[in-house]
């Protein structure tokens, strides 16, 4: 058996669920940040697959290296939150963090 | 030595024309970019905390160069002649799909929310010097006027993207910038947590969209939305594309811009994150990032999916999938604003319901396009076209967003110049305050009667323009598919009457008892109990007042503005 779209596919979207199960169910925000990694690389697994098997430019490839700039971007500036909320709260569970609500 | 690399002299010969145009096309954001760089600078030099505010005055220049410039590249429509083009590619590239594709575009569009974004940053900015919050934060305001220069950056980037990659990296940085000033009241619980929120939610839909592009460009084989049009519009005839995987990708990559203009069910950070950030930056979110927001989805769904002119037929049934978002986003805002206590809160359920209405103008841009098929499909008439564009539904949120701009910004400059003096932002604490201060009071009077939509006010004329594009027939068939959402419309006006005029109620009508907050600052109240304001505030209120009334009698140029972005899309 040859390895082939699918499998990459299978396993993007595998990890777009795990991604998505961490955020809604960990009681750290640290872990929340992790899904959010997970998710955005079973995307870049999905375009990177595409491009290898698809061949028609490398628009895919491209848009994955973005997306890893971008990502990082995203956790320098949540963790920085993270700090500050730790600060404030002397905690870093989001359910324990809601003071604003109706 | 492979043949297949190009000599790199003759790609720099090839190249160099068209960065050379592609750059001075891509002249207000460059300066914006500048400006942010000049004003991490400058905010560096400056040592005294009590002179960083000349990063303000500096972030106002810049902003202004930005606004002028996007006014030069306004291509107004000349009748009959041949060379209007109405828009060019920024950074083009050329593929074998299509003749010329690119990063982003330059069209009356994209200008057009430029305009509307830039000048709202510059009230922002404005507003943010007169703020008791940004103020105490003395040492920081420079990174805050900067913040304000990427944040209009990525906001410009956003309604003029072309490109998946694109439009991810302005949504992108919009959100993570928008992270930042959310939180800029560091040592204020309130603030950091709405941050925590803003950044969990945001980074999850931001996700989601992402995951949803993938799939786009694993079905198309390019992330160019033009290129998505072309490719669907060949497959969908040849039975290549699955339907079932587009759909799929396509709401994915609604989460994403559904939670930019806080659509349901992405709305939930709304509240939290407009309770607890900085008044300007509230007011900022809930104008121009939903703005851009908007820019971003419309030229999605209409260059991605439009109507297919062989068949007549939409590529993708979305103006449905709206509708049914829209009537749930504006019940849900509508509904949850009448038991808020907390007038930011209010207005944040209120800005979700307006979100709702701005939607119904979207679901007319899908029937529009569908009109226009039915036009072209029986002959160009020329006849029909003028009534054409003034009623479509493009037309129509361009003119609700004009309305909004002024309205919601002034609402949210009252607020904040309220909440200067009395440090509350509880619709309790505003009992009897017409008395305090009858000019605030008036303002907001007339700022949240507009927000309601009632006549002699622009927002009657936002309103207005929304339902006449969703109720307008069908020039074959005469057919209005759409009733039952305009008459969800009409009820949720009503509805949101309510907890408008509750808030006029404490103003005018009670009376300040024992539990109503008391003045932060006895030195702020005149001899007679009036709250007294600078004069320099007093006089800002009428840069939102005057446009609310004067827009809400004589509302024709807005009108034929906005017509003019209409005809270049109807040429394509």
């Amino acid at each position: 058996m040859t390895v082939g779209l699918n499998h990459f596919l299978v396993i993007g979207a595998i990890l777009f669920v795990l991604g998505i199960f961490a955020m809604l169910s960990r009681r750290n925000v640290i872990a929340v940040l992790m899904g959010v990694e997970l998710i955005l690389n079973a995307a870049n697994i999905n375009f990177i697959a595409f491009t290898r098997y698809g061949g028609v430019n490398i628009g895919g490839q491209m848009a994955a290296i973005f997306v890893i700039v971008i990502a990082a971007g995203e956790a320098a500036v949540a963790l920085a939150i993270v700090l500050n909320i730790y600060k404030n709260f002397k905690s870093v569970n989001p359910s324990e963090v809601d003071s604003l609500r109706d | 030595m492979n043949p297949n690399i190009i000599n790199p002299q003759e790609l720099a010969k090839l190249f160099a024309p068209l960065v050379k145009t592609s750059m001075s096309h891509f002249l207000p954001e460059t300066i914006l970019t500048v400006g942010f760089l000049l004003a991490i600078i400058l905010d560096l030099l400056i040592k005294k905390s009590s002179q960083k505010k000349l990063t303000g005055y500096f972030a106002l220049i810049v902003l202004a160069a930005a606004f002028v410039t996007s006014w030069m590249q306004w291509q107004p429509y000349v009748e009959g002649s041949t060379t209007w083009k109405g828009g060019s590619m920024i950074f083009p590239y050329m593929t074998t799909l299509i003749p010329q594709i690119g990063m982003a575009v330059v069209d009356n569009f994209a200008v057009f929310f430029k305009l509307l974004i830039s000048l709202s940053a510059m009230l922002i900015v404005l507003m943010s010097m007169l703020s008791r919050e940004v103020e105490e934060r003395g040492r920081h305001n420079g990174e805050y006027f900067a913040l304000l220069l990427a944040l209009t950056l990525g906001m410009f980037l956003m309604p003029a993207a072309t490109d998946l990659v694109m439009m991810y990296i302005s949504l992108e940085l919009v959100s993570i910038t928008s992270y930042i000033m959310v939180g800029f009241m560091k040592e204020n619980s309130r603030s950091s947590e709405a941050s925590m929120k803003y950044v969990l939610f945001g980074a999850f839909s931001s996700g989601l969209m992402i995951y949803g592009f993938s799939i786009l460009y694993g079905l198309t084989g390019t992330t160019s939305i033009v290129g998505i049009q072309a490719v669907l519009q060949s497959g969908m005839e040849a039975h290549t594309v699955n339907q079932l995987a587009l759909w799929v990708g396509v709401i994915l990559s609604l989460a994403g811009m559904g939670y930019k203009i806080s659509a349901a069910p992405f709305h939930f950070w709304t509240p939290d994150v407009y309770e607890g950030a900085p008044i300007p930056i509230t007011a900022l979110l809930s104008v121009a990032s939903k703005a851009g927001g908007f820019g971003l989805l419309m030229r999605f769904l209409m260059f991605g999916f439009p109507v297919d002119f062989q068949t007549g037929k939409l590529l993708l049934n979305w103006p449905l999938v709206v509708a049914v978002l829209a009537a749930v986003t504006m019940t849900l805002g509508n509904f949850a604003a009448l038991r808020q206590s907390n007038i930011k809160r209010m207005l944040a359920y209120s800005t979700i319901a307006h979100a709702g209405y701005m939607m119904v103008g979207l679901v007319a841009v899908g029937s529009g396009l569908f009109m226009l098929a039915e036009v072209r499909s029986v002959g160009f008439h020329k006849e029909l076209l003028p009534h054409f564009y003034e009623m479509s539904g493009m037309v129509s949120v361009m003119i609700y967003l004009v309305a909004y701009l002024f309205t919601n910004l002034g609402a949210f400059y009252v607020i904040m110049l309220i909440a200067n003096k009395i440090g509350s932002e509880e619709i309790e604490d505003y009992k009897g305050f017409a008395k305090k201060s009858p000019l605030l009071a008036v303002s907001l009077g007339i700022f949240l009667v507009s927000l309601t939509g009632i006549p002699l006010t622009v927002g009657f004329i936002g309103k207005l323009y929304i339902f006449s594009s969703i109720l307008t027939a069908d020039p074959i068939t005469h057919a209005t598919p759409w009733v039952w959402l305009a008459v969800v419309m009409v009820l949720n006006s009503v509805v949101s009457l309510y907890y408008y005029v509750r808030v006029m109620q404490a103003m005018f009508i009670k009376q300040a008892d024992a539990q109503t907050a008391p003045l932060t600052s006895a030195l702020s109240v005149g001899p007679d109990g009036t709250l007294s304001y600078s004069l320099i505030s007093k006089i800002f209120i009428f840069a939102f007042l005057v446009p609310t009334i004067v827009l809400g009698v004589y509302f024709q140029p807005v009108v034929d503005f906005t017509s003019n972005v209409v005809r270049f899309f109807s040429l394509q």
